[in-house]
């Protein structure tokens, strides 16, 4: 009598488990820097439409976006917030990742090539013999600077390239350690209103004015092992992407922005926010492909539609 | 009588400026050399002779920072640091010690492991890190491993160094009393190396701190050294020096706790 009596007791025990177990929330860890162009993430967190799904979203922010895809292959990260140079590269070394979603558009107008005001820097002609600052060597800024100083007349090979992190660009450009820097939106803004700096040109926009620089990546081993849960990533994202569209230029985004980027309010309302891209552009991928070829970034060839996640 | 009153008078005033500097004794010139640098900083931000959004006012850092004691991310982002930097130091110490120890007294240990530690030893530890997310990924396995490592090498190297030169005389007399190689080891060759370790583990604390700040700043998710680079990109100078400045107060306290441990512990230490 007592034996069954615990059966039952283990039976009910074990019934009850299931869907225990089935509501605690799945979680999955994501690799993030501080960027604006994360409020759709950050936005799925704060209304719960990550919760909804049954996700917990572990995130890890980092400085930049080095380390994502070592993080990702290491196991440290499920998703990583990368850009298509980074992506690119990996794949060409047989390190299969996919891009899973896109990102706000405008990059092409948020980020810009300043120099000192009066000392005539307008085209990549201008640069011979100059040094030009970009956060990293051989990545996607220092990529597409190249590719705009040719497009305007000038010759890469006959400009210096320095790493300088985005936030000391402007002290090293006033104290002529360097002559002009490839920067991201929010130095954009504060160059623009320094009297002694002048904005010449948003290269993107003369380079490839649809590039999609950033992206959220996961490795193809991960994604099959959880299909589920990566769908329910991107169905509380896009419900995030839908936030986003219908909130720019209201308040509740720029506080949004502010509060996990820690920028003062002031500055992120003169940010410029564009509506999330509908989709992956594999011709845009493809374009960057093409310009990192030549520069010599990729040695294997890469199918750039198979690098794309289908759902 | 006038000329013996402003004697007097003269003769009182020094004495109690005297007193203070007694006091603070040699270290007045110290405190005169920062409160001047630190004037010579408010006086550049404030008159435009530093014009940088990196170069913001003393007085500004300072209230930065008394802002922050109310309960700011700067004091948790603080003793997650040092959470990290006490764990490696321990771990690193504890290996420093023991291998260094061992190393000096066993040969056969000696010629296996010495060309390993001499080989990785100039490696400087920021830059493992990287390669090392691979192995350990981003999060505390890898900070604490490249804090024990920065920590093991001046604690190994002092130990070891110590050992060698515990007075052969001191050896002799636990033989002749037949005291066992244990005993041998924890009562006559750790105390008479007691002062170099503590050399070797005070270099260490430093070490610790920088190696942890920097290991954040690689690949950090909290902590001081993730907390400095944010602010660099959020655009607040002014919190991020005052993270600077609680660093430097703490880097320098760890040293004076040390140095008076050390007093306590060690009281043979510097005598011969």
């Amino acid at each position: 009598m007592f034996v069954v009596a615990r059966g039952i007791v283990c039976a009910l025990l074990i019934v009850c488990s299931v869907p225990c177990r089935a509501a605690e929330p799945a979680t999955l860890r994501v690799s993030v820097i501080p960027t604006s162009v994360l409020a759709p993430l950050y936005a799925g967190i704060k209304y719960g439409y990550f919760k909804e799904e049954g996700l917990n979203i572990d995130l890890a922010p980092t400085a930049g976006g080095a380390i994502g895809i070592p993080g990702l292959v290491g196991g440290s990260y499920d998703i990583a917030f990368s850009n298509n140079v980074s992506a690119l590269s990996a794949v060409a070394q047989g390190i299969d990742v996919q891009l899973l979603a896109p990102f706000p558009e405008g990059a092409a107008d948020e980020t810009a090539v300043i120099a000192r005001k009066g000392e005539g820097i307008k085209t990549g002609r201008d640069l011979a013999g100059k040094t030009v600052a970009v956060n990293t060597n051989r990545n996607v800024i220092w990529l597409y600077v190249r590719e705009w100083i040719r497009k305007t007349g000038g010759d890469p090979a006959q400009v210096t390239f320095r790493e300088v992190a985005f936030p000391q660009m402007i002290d090293a450009l006033k104290q002529k350690q360097i002559d002009a820097a490839f920067q991201i939106n929010v130095f954009v803004i504060a160059a623009g209103k320094d009297p002694a700096l002048e904005i010449v040109s948003f290269p993107y926009r003369e380079v490839q004015p649809k590039v999609q620089p950033s992206q959220f990546l996961a490795t193809r081993k991960f994604i099959e092992g959880n299909k589920d849960k990566v769908a329910r990533f991107l169905k509380a994202l896009k419900r995030g992407n839908e936030w986003f569209d219908a909130h720019i230029g209201k308040d509740e985004l720029f506080s949004l922005v502010a509060e996990f980027t820690k920028l003062p309010e002031a500055v992120v309302r003169e940010m410029k926010f564009q509506p999330v891209a509908k989709k992956v552009d594999a011709d845009e991928l493809e374009k960057t492909r093409d310009l990192m070829k030549r520069e010599g970034l990729l040695k294997a060839d890469v199918d750039v539609k198979k690098m794309i996640y289908a759902e | 009588m006038s000329v013996v009153g402003t004697l007097e008078g003269a003769s009182s005033k020094p004495s109690a400026a005297g007193s203070i500097r007694r006091r603070l004794g040699p270290r007045l010139y110290g405190v005169l050399l920062i409160a001047a640098i630190l004037l010579f900083w408010e006086v550049s931000s404030r008159l435009g002779w530093i014009v940088s959004a990196y170069w913001p006012p003393v007085t500004k850092i300072l209230w930065a920072a008394i802002s922050q004691l109310g309960g700011g991310d700067i004091l948790v982002s603080l003793a997650a640091t040092l959470r990290r930097a006490l764990t490696g130091y321990a771990i690193g110490s504890v290996l420093g010690i023991a291998l260094g120890i061992l190393l000096g007294k066993s040969k056969v240990l000696r010629i296996a492991l010495l060309p390993l530690i001499e080989i990785v030893r100039p490696i400087p530890t920021p830059a493992v890190i990287p390669p090392l997310i691979l192995f350990l990924g981003v999060d505390d396995a890898l900070k604490i491993f490249a804090i024990s490592l920065a920590t093991f090498f001046p604690v190994f190297t002092n130990t070891f160094a110590g050992v060698a030169t515990v007075d052969d005389t001191l050896i002799q007399t636990a033989r002749t009393f037949r005291t066992s190689w244990a005993r041998t080891l924890l009562r006559v060759v750790l105390p008479a190396t007691l002062p170099a370790i503590a050399a070797g583990l005070r270099t260490a604390t430093s070490l610790a701190l920088v190696v942890a700040v920097v290991s954040e700043m690689v690949a950090g998710s909290s902590g001081i050294g993730y907390y400095l680079v944010e602010m660099q990109y959020a655009l607040r100078p002014d919190l991020m020096y005052a993270a600077v400045m609680y660093l430097a107060i703490t880097g320098y306290a760890v040293n004076r706790l040390f140095l008076v441990l050390e007093a306590r512990l060690i009281p043979w230490m510097g005598k011969t």
